[in-house]
């Protein structure tokens, strides 16, 4: 064995240790390769010269380097993948960003209070089979009241604050009624439409009042249809929109198109029945008219009453959002200030 | 209406109605029809309040203005002192006696004034909140009552301990404004009937139709026309029990006579109305139709121009009254009235109610007549109202009615109701005698049939005239609450959603995308909503507007959403940006109205959303504006639409273009609002705005057919091209894709530039040209016919490569 040669062999070993210890990058690591193991490397020469040894001391000598040789590339190895593991750490930290600073957004719109819970109606009735349908809101005197059996001079017709228009003897159409009579006009019976829009009122405004709102009104006509129809398919809904434990009423009322007509209430939504201020200390609120379409409705349009009968109701949209949000002054739909319409951003 | 709980109750001398609660009551009649909007306590709450007599009257020792009282109230008598100026000796007062309570909680003790010990106080009308009976400043001298109720507790002698019962009343059922029209609808809750009080008429040997005729000349008008005489009253103040139940039921007190009419009417629903005798010219009535054009002063002072179509009261010169409506001011009774002609008659509901139409004036007496009062009970009303007329202001009531009638009056027509289809449309089975019972018990004269029954409706109403009106009496009657729930016949699969709203739904998402909130404005505009350019003659305009800034229905749905855009400037937002979906109104050939339903944007202020990392925001403009339709248009209908120029007077003309899609035309437009528009609101920021037409936009996308896509790389040429000022960048695109380059796939603009390396009058335009083959592209391929494409270009055209 030649102890020059395993000397010097130490003494690279220890070298290249001690210079592997104190590199910081991969780029000191590869030069540290370099000079030791590339063609003009140091273990390159000590490999070199074990041919100039005695022929019976070269098989040791031989293994002897190849050891150190794979010791010194498996510690450059291990140093390589330290110093890289460094330096993505420190380019990570310098990269630091402060993600408590507000991203950049796009400011995606959000929808009316009205579409929403108009929406929302809609697709109630939707899945109870009825199909949506609309109309002009500038409409004749015979859609909006005469097919409706509101004769001219009748009390409703002066209750209902008509705005008339100039040209054509049109009115703005005081309820989506009229959509119903020109879907009856249209296709022949069984009917069933949900028919949503705009109706117009000559109110001056105020808190409860608007001389613009929103409208949707339903009709179901068929053979056989009854009142007991007309309760379970209200109720269904109230059950669906407000929930399955909210009471339910339906009390007597008035309407021209309809006969008998109702009025149905439910439990007040702020005192739960109890009775408070807004329900007047009753605990109810109304929240639609309803009734059997009126047989003159069904005879202006055509239809046999005698074979067809039919339920019809119409609902307010504010009112119910009014409700439903809080919302406590009607005109605030019509207002448009981005404080209240943002609210109601992703509903 | 307003129904006094009281007046309700004693309408059941059989002690009917005393067991039922208030609340229930007004419960259940809501339930049938009669909607309570509101049970109230009819009267202030105060108690320990007792008539007493002033004994004696002196001045107080150490003050002017008092005055020193002695009160008795049947058991002793106390010193009060009093501050009014017009206490009299002999007079019966409210007297809050030491340890009462008077409204808002105000305890009234034992007090010493000015050295004087008063037990307790007179009370005016106010204190006792019964403020439209009297002033402030005075004590009230209780009107009505005599010696036999001093002492007697206050609410006992006036009957304040009353509730109100506040019904809507539905416009079919003038029967319900009346305290005998909601007792029989109580009646059949009860299950009794009420019975009138006797009125107690007595006449005199002296015949009315000796003094005063009647006459009508117009029977269509006024079919029935009565009247009575009442003479040698004494005209005074209503007792006070009856002055506070007309305030308490809203009415004003007048005098015993018009007050005995109002009280009447309350309680039958038929309005009455006297008139002065002596103040008739001639000793007659006349009752005809007015003339075109005449004049009448009525009794609230205002001077009414008739029409053919109104019934007028004349005595033998002039008019006295407008039949069914009001009375006039000449002939009404004052103070010095001895002598009364009472009225009682039957008016045209149609009638009456266009002649309140047309005049604008509505009155207790035009809105029962409108609604129609019961025929039968013209002449109980009459008499019933002069008997009550002698009782309060004395006088005798002469022998008989005069009376005329010559019209026609509304038959009862007998309605057939089946029971089958009473089952089929309520949804229930009825018992025998099940429906025919509550019929009966609200006045319907009732027959069996052999499929059901028939019914004559009672006279006070006039919306019974076929089956349905008796299916729905029968049906509320019976309540509501015993229809059963059965669930619909519903078609196996629910319908689906149509086109438009399908479209409607897409519209709403690219618009929000957009960054657009939903807004939804008033249909209303002002003729100059488009400022010059908006001819009044293509505006839709509104007979009766809310106000004179509403006087139209909005052209186009942009204006009023400016409008809001900038309401929400003024309040201090940076960046705005509405849509909103409705319909708009221009006038179409011929009287006709167009309505269309239209997109609106509308926008203004900052780009981009306030961030911190953005330096000098810039403003939102035409760019963006054309960007956002770009991608609302391209997001609902599957299509880049194109611009053109556009020439609309509301938008500035140099920043505007028309929305054209490649298969649906003219799609919109978009641009700056006018300055002549915008300058009104005195804004700062420049207002976008933009109509698409919504048709168009939610017509369904078409059905997307898969193209293969090559493989291999796109080759990209940049070119800069020198164009005049004059030529628009579209043109330079359109030149270049005509230019017939193989394998031209894109070209976009990628720069512009104008500075001081160019000509004053030309700019650059950098175009991106992206080609694209079957096969790898080289740059042979590519290089050589773009070089000769600009090399005609810059010989035909003129323009330069860069």
């Amino acid at each position: 064995m030649n102890e020059g040669l395993r000397e010097r062999l130490e003494e690279l070993s220890r070298e290249v240790e001690r210079e592997l210890a104190e590199a910081s990058d991969p780029d000191e690591v590869e030069e540290i390769r370099v000079r030791i193991l590339g063609k003009k490397g140091a273990l390159t020469a000590a490999a070199k010269s074990i041919g100039e040894l005695p022929p019976e001391e070269r098989p040791a000598a031989g293994e002897l380097v190849n050891r150190t040789k794979g010791e010194i590339e498996e510690a450059i190895a291990e140093a390589g993948e330290r110093t890289r593991r460094r330096a993505r750490e420190r380019r990570l930290a310098e990269e630091a960003l402060d993600p408590t600073l507000p991203g950049r957004r796009r400011g995606f719109g959000s929808r009316h209070p009205v579409s929403i819970v108009a929406d929302d109606l809609l697709e109630i009735f939707r899945r109870m089979g009825f199909a949506v349908a609309t109309g002009p809101e500038a409409e004749t005197v015979w859609h909006n009241f005469e097919a409706l059996n509101i004769p001219e001079g009748h009390p409703a017709r002066e209750e209902m604050d008509t705005i008339y228009l100039a040209p054509g003897e049109l009115v703005l159409r005081t309820h989506t009624s009229p959509v119903q009579i020109r879907t009856m006009e249209a296709v022949d019976p069984p009917v069933r439409v949900v028919c949503p829009g705009r109706v117009f009122r000559s109110d001056t405004p105020d808190a409860s009042h608007s001389p613009c709102f929103h409208q949707i009104e339903g009709l179901w006509v068929d053979e056989g249809i009854s009142m007991a129809h007309l309760k379970w398919a209200l109720t269904e809904f109230v059950h669906q929109f407000y929930g399955e434990d909210v009471g339910v009423r339906f009390r007597a009322s008035y309407f021209p198109f309809t006969e008998p007509s109702a009025e149905l209430d439910i439990e007040c939504r702020i005192c739960g029945g109890g009775g408070c201020r807004a329900c007047r200390g009753t605990g109810w609120m109304e929240l639609l008219g309803c009734g059997m379409v009126h047989p003159a409705v069904l005879e202006a349009v055509g239809y046999d009453p005698e074979r067809w009968t039919g339920f019809a109701w119409g609902m307010g949209v504010e009112r119910i959002a009014m409700n439903k949000y809080g919302i406590p002054d009607i005109r605030l739909f019509f207002e448009n200030d981005l404080r209240l319409l943002r609210q109601f951003a992703a509903r | 209406m307003r129904i006094s709980h009281r007046w309700l109750t004693r309408l059941f001398p059989d002690g009917a109605l005393d067991a039922l609660a208030v609340d229930e009551l007004a419960r259940r009649l809501t339930l049938q029809g009669l909607e309570v909007a509101e049970v109230r306590p009819a009267f202030a709450t105060f108690e320990g309040v007792v008539l007493g007599r002033v004994v004696e009257a002196g001045p107080h020792p150490n003050a002017d203005k008092l005055t020193l009282c002695s009160v008795v109230t049947g058991d002793g008598e106390r010193q009060v002192v009093c501050g009014a100026p017009n206490v009299e000796v002999g007079a019966l007062y409210g007297y809050a006696t030491p340890g009462s309570r008077l409204p808002g909680d105000r305890e009234i003790g034992r007090a010493e004034i000015r050295g004087v010990e008063s037990e307790g106080m007179l009370c005016s009308a106010p204190e006792l909140g019964l403020d439209a009976l009297g002033s402030a400043e005075e004590i009230w001298r209780v009107p009505g009552v005599d010696e036999n109720d001093v002492g007697r507790d206050l609410r006992e002698a006036l009957d304040l301990d009353d509730a109100i019962i506040d019904i809507e009343v539905s416009s079919n059922r003038g029967d319900e404004l009346s305290h005998l029209g909601v007792a029989r609808e109580a009646g059949w809750i009860v299950g009794s009937s009420p019975e009138l009080p006797e009125a107690g008429l007595q006449e005199c040997d002296a015949r009315a139709g000796d003094r005063i005729g009647v006459r009508v000349e117009d029977p269509a008008g006024c079919p029935l026309y009565l009247g009575r005489l009442i003479e040698g009253i004494e005209v005074g103040p209503s007792p006070g029990w009856l002055q506070a139940r007309l305030t308490a039921l809203g009415m004003r007190p007048v005098n015993n006579v018009v007050d005995a009419t109002n009280w009447t009417m309350l309680e039958l629903g038929q309005p009455l109305h006297p008139f002065d005798l002596d103040r008739l010219a001639g000793g007659r009535v006349v009752v005809r139709a007015a003339e075109e054009g005449e004049s009448f002063v009525t009794l609230d002072g205002h001077e009414r121009v008739l029409g053919p179509r109104m019934t007028l009261i004349c005595d033998a010169e002039e008019p006295i009254a407008l039949g069914g409506v009001m009375g006039g001011l000449e002939s009404e009774v004052t103070g010095g009235t001895t002598n009364v002609f009472l009225e009682s008659a039957w008016f045209d509901p149609d009638r009456v109610a266009r002649t309140s139409r047309e005049l604008g004036l509505v009155s207790e007496a035009s809105t029962r007549f409108a609604r129609g009062v019961d025929p039968g009970g013209v002449e109980r009303a009459l008499d019933r109202a002069a008997a009550l007329i002698a009782r309060l202001a004395g006088g005798t009531v002469a022998a008989g009615r005069v009376e005329d009638a010559p019209g026609s009056l509304p038959e009862r027509a007998r309605v057939g109701l089946r029971s089958g289809r009473l089952a089929d449309v309520v949804g229930r089975e009825f018992d025998a005698g099940e429906a025919a019972g509550p019929l009966e018990a609200i006045g319907f004269e009732v027959e069996p049939e052999e499929e059901g029954l028939s019914a004559v409706a009672p006279g006070w109403r006039f919306d019974v005239s076929r089956e349905a009106d008796l299916i729905e009496e029968v049906a509320r009657l019976t309540g509501y609450d015993a229809i059963p729930l059965e669930p619909l016949p519903a078609p196996p699969v629910a319908p689906s959603r149509r086109a438009t709203e399908r479209g409607l739904a897409r519209v709403s998402r690219a618009a929000r995308g957009a960054g657009f909130d939903e807004a939804r404005t008033l249909s209303f505009v002002s003729s100059g909503v488009l400022g010059e350019a908006s001819p009044v003659d293509k505006l839709i305009e509104i007979k009766n507007p809310i106000s004179k800034a509403q006087g139209f229905l909005r052209p186009y749905v942009f204006p009023t959403l400016a409008e809001a855009v900038v309401h929400n400037l003024r309040r201090g937002a940076d960046r705005v940006k509405l849509f909103e979906v409705g319909h708009a109104f221009r006038a179409g050939p011929e009287g006709t109205v167009e309505e269309r339903r239209a997109v609106a944007l509308a926008a203004a202020g900052e780009r981009e959303p306030l961030h911190w990392s953005r330096t000098d925001p810039p403003e939102y403009d035409l760019y963006d504006l054309l960007g956002d339709v770009e991608e609302i248009v391209a997001e609902s209908t599957g299509e880049d639409p194109t611009f053109a120029s556009g020439e609309r007077e509301y938008l500035h003309p140099g920043r505007q273009a028309e929305v054209v899609g490649r298969a649906r035309g003219t799609i919109g437009f978009c641009g700056e609002l006018h300055p002549g528009i915008a300058d009104r609101w005195d804004v700062d920021a420049r207002l976008l705005v933009a109509e698409l037409d919504f048709a168009m936009l939610a017509a369904p996308l078409d059905l997307v057919s898969f193209e293969p896509f090559p493989r291999e790389p796109a080759v990209e040429r940049d070119l800069a091209l020198v164009v005049p000022d004059d030529v628009r960048a579209r043109e330079v695109v359109d030149a270049v894709r005509a230019a017939g380059l193989e394998n031209l796939e894109t070209v976009e603009v990628f720069d512009r530039y104008r500075g001081p390396q160019l000509p004053d009058d030309r700019y650059s335009l950098g175009l991106r040209l992206t080609f694209q083959a079957g096969r790898t592209l080289t740059d042979e391929d590519v290089d050589a016919p773009l070089e000769k494409m600009v090399e005609s270009l810059e010989r035909d055209r003129g323009w330069t490569l860069r």
